[in-house]
């Protein structure tokens, strides 16, 4: 047998090779380095993207957070306001609770802007707290690496059940960052 | 111990038990340990299992070489390969006997470990990820982030659940091809 694509090596460590070629490439994969090599790295990348934190929590991970780091600050906000959020050595995460009517809604779109209006990243049907009536922006004190403003300028949209799109609201979110 | 030994090489020293035996399981260690550590994570689901199968391996590897009970030394990784099938049979044997266990008792809810704080490169990471069309950067936030099935994702995008686990190989295929020009780029910088 000879090296399979990388697409099949990343699809042997997520369990979602056939089994019949999953045994071939085990086979192949004990006596292969260059194999050996590749799927090192592929699990290495799988292994950061499971540690690493996601932009919108769900609300099971938001409950994970809380149980983890019961002092970790969270500041609620409300659509069409400004609010400031605190980071530093002693408070390297934090989270937006963004409060939004969710009663009827089926899909939520994010969108963060640059004070100039400049679109700096959108994320469409993100998780949300229906019954909190939250959508959950984690931050960390890293994110400064992505050179972004420290203020924000989110829009929440809803697609409700029949397809129709309306603003949920838009959020100025600032970030101060005490010397690290 | 020479890293070019063939496997056959490594097994003969090892029973032979003679002078350069000790430098030869050192050495099949290095060959085999990662790789028996990813079978691991593949097969059983977490590092902490993947560390046990991983001693357990070496351990019923070398007893077997040493005692003579290889019978064919050209196929020392077959054997390492067929000593992970079986232990592995094993360990999951004793997971479902747990797992039976304790659904007898209370429910709890599903746990969710809390992310790294290590100086993880999230520029790099985030940077490649918006590197990737909208459809693959949303199939791995959903599949990573949001702990979604391929069918619900399949279901909110429009395709089916064998295309989303296609597009999925291909962005991790894609980020890790990208992380690793921006690593290379970093340390030329740092030269």
């Amino acid at each position: 047998m000879s090296c399979p694509s990388l697409e099949s090596v990343a699809a042997w460590l997520l369990e979602e090779l056939p089994q019949s070629e999953s045994a071939l490439f085990e086979e192949h994969y004990f006596e292969c380095d260059t194999c050996l090599g590749r799927a090192d790295r592929l699990e290495r990348l799988l292994e950061q993207l499971r540690s690493s934190l996601p932009p919108i929590l769900t609300s099971g991970r938001r409950r994970a957070f809380g149980a983890n780091y019961p002092r970790l600050p969270a500041v609620r906000v409300d659509g069409g306001q400004r609010a400031t959020i605190h980071l530093g050595p002693r408070a390297r995460m934090g989270l937006w609770l963004m409060q939004a009517p969710l009663g009827q809604v089926a899909r939520v779109d994010f969108e963060a802007r640059a004070p100039s209006g400049e679109l700096l990243f959108a994320l469409t049907d993100v998780p949300f707290d229906e019954q909190r009536g939250e959508v959950v922006l984690a931050c960390q004190t890293h994110y400064r690496a992505l050179a972004m403003p420290n203020e924000l300028h989110v829009r929440l949209t809803a697609t409700g059940p029949d397809g129709s799109r309306s603003p949920l609201g838009e959020y100025i979110l600032n970030h101060e960052f005490e010397s690290l | 111990m020479n890293e070019e030994a063939s496997d056959a090489e490594l097994a003969r020293l090892i029973e032979s038990a003679g002078q350069g035996a000790e430098l030869a399981e050192a050495e099949l260690y290095r060959r085999f340990a990662r790789r028996i550590e990813l079978y691991g994570l593949r097969h059983l689901g977490s590092r902490a299992a993947a560390e046990d199968l991983l001693q357990q391996v070496i351990l019923s590897v070398l007893s077997a070489v040493r005692d003579g009970r290889l019978q064919n030394p050209e196929s020392l990784a077959g054997f390492v390969l067929g000593t992970c099938r079986n232990l592995v049979s094993d360990a999951r044997r004793r997971a479902r006997k747990q797992r039976d266990l304790e659904r007898e008792g209370p429910g709890g809810d599903v746990v969710t470990l809390p992310p790294s704080l290590d100086e993880t490169d999230v520029a790099r990471l985030f940077g490649c990820m918006g590197a990737l069309p909208e459809r693959e950067a949303t199939v791995v936030r959903m599949s990573f982030w949001e702990d979604r099935a391929a069918e619900e994702i399949g279901e909110r995008i429009g395709v089916s659940t064998g295309n989303v686990r296609v597009i999925r190989h291909r962005a991790i295929v894609k980020l890790a091809e990208c992380l690793r020009v921006r690593e290379s780029l970093q340390d030329q910088e740092h030269l």
